[in-house]
């Protein structure tokens, strides 16, 4: 595993300008590191109806998604407004780069440092498969004592892209491709390995 | 009127009040979109102060002894707080209820906005979704609306997030600018009519087998109705008309494409007639755009083709406007125009004005981007491969040299956004059943969306 240095990325960015292989939407040249790339809070957030789901039970899963307007609510914050997370609070949000991986290239997301010296988490699921399309889902949690102010665009992750080894025989669809948005969960994949 | 009616309505006003003003602080919780929701909750409110001075005056002024005061009083009430809170001003609750960020394509409002300022300067929109199957606009000078400084644009809500049917806002956004058009030929318009309904007033009556049983005053009576019929008729074609084409010559194919779907499920051959307040068909609007905006620039559009890598979404594009081209070449439309003796006149009319129109239209839109100019055009081929890769049309990126550090890229413009999500969904009709690899038609939108969001925060990293 070896990681892409500014460089390269911008070598792959360049080979996906018409469209294929690497991209990252909307980018300027700031948010290009050494060896990463930071990304932005995007706008919408997923907030969780606590007094509408009495617990998450994936054998539900069917019921959940069917219900999903019951469980969740869509908020949509604009520029400049912001968005209070509670100390414990998950919701989740999502990035505003769209970000398109070729085939043989992975990657992590992870928090900046600054904000998680406040107590943020930004997500738990880090990795992201060769071939995703789409906004990453954040999921956002405030492990510290005090309510933290967000608002759309603060720079709150990075992005760390590497090479794979080997070719990817079949393309396996993440169940969260071309989002674009944060996204409330599948558990269809999780369910049919509890069968 | 006794001092106990009085009382009445003063409470019932107050109750009034109470409830507007309870009803504006729970709209003013949520988001909406843009800057109008929240500026036209600010405007009730200030209304509704003023409206309780009034009430304050108008009581402390009564001289209950005096049986005229109360009866004015009871009228001043009346005229100037409820009638105005409730047949005017109530209204904004609907709409401002439906026009909250979770309930409108809320990506791409600011683009209708930053569309709308362009053609009517100076004033503010609001959008809205209704459960209804239409597009609508009212503004200040319509009934609906007056004495507002708003315009309230309407999308169907059961399409909420289906952009690229909004191609059709353009032709909303128009409908306000169309009456500097009317209003110059009106009078000419009136007097022609009036001169072919006295000529043809056999012809036209005899459709009724009532034309001897009249005496001249009432002749002349009907001349005068038939006259005015024709004449609302004329007024209904030339506004939807000249929308069309003012929607049509900043689209272009997109807007033939949109109002092809939008029309997919009515008549496309109705006769203007009464029933139907006159309205144009959807065939003769088709003939008139296509033969004014459509016909003439089409080939600028080749060296558009030649740049799209996939041939396969070229060619099922063409075959689209082909297909549109035999439709309206047909001329079926000219023919249903002249099949109702007064829709016969009033279209006749209408095609009179047809190339001082066109002027107009294109005089109105001369700040607005078209889907023929240069910047529109060079961007389609690189949007249409992003669409087909699954990524948002939102920018045409010009120059990565690593070497330099340069990130240099443009954001999409709307017409060049809707013409490739329209080319897309061409290929993706054809597509969609057989090949597994083509997105949802869901997926299509919300891409096109995210690039109607994204152009802002381009244009502000340039």
């Amino acid at each position: 595993m070896s990681v892409l240095t500014k460089n390269v990325i911008l070598e792959e960015l360049q080979k996906g300008k018409d469209g294929s292989g690497l991209i990252i939407t909307p980018l300027k040249m700031s948010q290009i590191g050494k060896s990463s790339v930071d990304l932005h809070l995007g706008n919408e957030f997923i907030v969780f109806r606590k007094v509408s789901l009495p617990c998450m039970d994936i054998k539900d899963a069917g019921d959940i998604s069917k219900n999903v307007h019951k469980y969740q609510e869509k908020v949509r914050i604009s520029d400049g407004d912001k968005f209070i997370l509670h100390p414990s609070q998950l919701v989740l949000g999502a990035t505003k780069e769209y970000i398109a991986l070729p085939d043989n290239i992975s990657s992590i997301i992870c928090g900046r440092s600054t904000w998680g010296r406040t107590g943020l988490i930004i997500a738990t699921a880090t990795q992201i498969e060769p071939s995703f399309k789409g906004c990453v889902t954040l999921e956002l949690v405030n492990e510290g004592e005090i309510p933290l102010v967000l608002y759309p665009c603060l720079c709150v992750a990075q992005l760390i892209l590497y090479r794979t080894e080997g070719k990817l025989s079949t393309i396996d669809k993440s169940q969260y491709q071309f989002q674009t948005g944060p996204e409330f969960p599948k558990f269809k994949k999780d369910l049919d390995r509890l069968r | 009127m006794s001092n106990s009616a009085l009382t009445r309505i003063h409470h019932q006003i107050r109750i009034e009040l109470h409830s507007f003003r309870n009803e504006l602080k729970k709209l003013s919780v949520p988001n909406y979109p843009s800057k109008t929701g929240n500026a036209i909750i600010k405007m009730l409110t200030d209304k509704l102060d003023k409206y309780e001075e009034t009430l304050s005056r108008i009581m402390g002024d009564i001289e209950y002894e005096d049986e005229n005061i109360v009866k004015q009083s009871h009228e001043k009430l009346i005229t100037k707080i409820h009638n105005p809170l409730v047949k005017q001003d109530v209204k904004f609750l609907n709409w401002l209820s439906k026009a909250q960020t979770k309930r409108v394509p809320w990506s791409f409002v600011h683009c209708a906005e930053e569309l709308f300022q362009q053609i009517i300067p100076n004033h503010n929109l609001l959008i809205y979704c209704e459960n209804q199957y239409n597009y609508g606009i009212c503004w200040s000078e319509s009934k609906t609306l007056a004495p507002y400084p708003y315009y309230i644009l309407s999308l169907p809500g059961l399409h909420r997030t289906n952009i690229l049917w909004h191609t059709l806002v353009g032709h909303e956004i128009f409908h306000p600018r169309c009456n500097e058009f009317i209003d110059k030929y009106n009078q000419k318009v009136l007097i022609n009519i009036k001169n072919t309904v006295t000529a043809n007033y056999r012809s036209i009556s005899s459709t009724e087998n009532s034309s001897d049983l009249f005496s001249d005053s009432e002749k002349k009576e009907r001349i005068d109705n038939i006259t005015n019929i024709t004449h609302l008729a004329w007024r209904r074609a030339m506004e939807e008309l000249l929308s069309d084409m003012a929607c049509v010559e900043i689209f272009g194919p997109a807007a033939i494409l949109a109002m092809k779907a939008f029309s997919a499920c009515s008549p496309k051959n109705d006769i203007p007639e009464p029933d139907n307040n006159f309205y144009p068909s959807w065939q003769y609007r088709f003939e008139i755009v296509w033969d004014n905006f459509i016909k003439d620039n089409l080939s600028k559009l080749d060296d558009v083709y030649s740049e799209i890598r996939n041939h396969d979404i070229v060619r099922c594009f063409k075959e689209d406007m082909l297909e549109n081209k035999r439709l309206v070449e047909k001329k079926e439309g000219e023919g249903l125009v002249k099949k109702h003796p007064l829709a016969k006149i009033a279209y006749q009319e209408f095609h009179n004005l047809i190339p001082d129109a066109v002027d107009f239209v294109k005089d109105k839109t001369q700040d607005v981007l078209k889907w023929h100019d240069e910047k529109t055009l060079s961007q389609i081929p690189k949007l249409v491969g992003r669409l087909e890769n699954g990524i948002p049309p939102n920018e045409s990126v010009a120059e990565i040299n690593e070497q330099e550090g340069i990130y240099k890229t443009h954001p999409a413009v709307i017409p060049a956004i809707l013409i490739s999500g329209w080319m897309y969904e061409t290929y993706w009709q054809e597509k969609f059943d057989a090949d597994e690899r083509v997105m949802a038609y869901k997926t299509l939108s919300r891409l096109i969306l995210k690039a109607c969001e994204d152009i802002q925060t381009i244009e502000k990293n340039q």
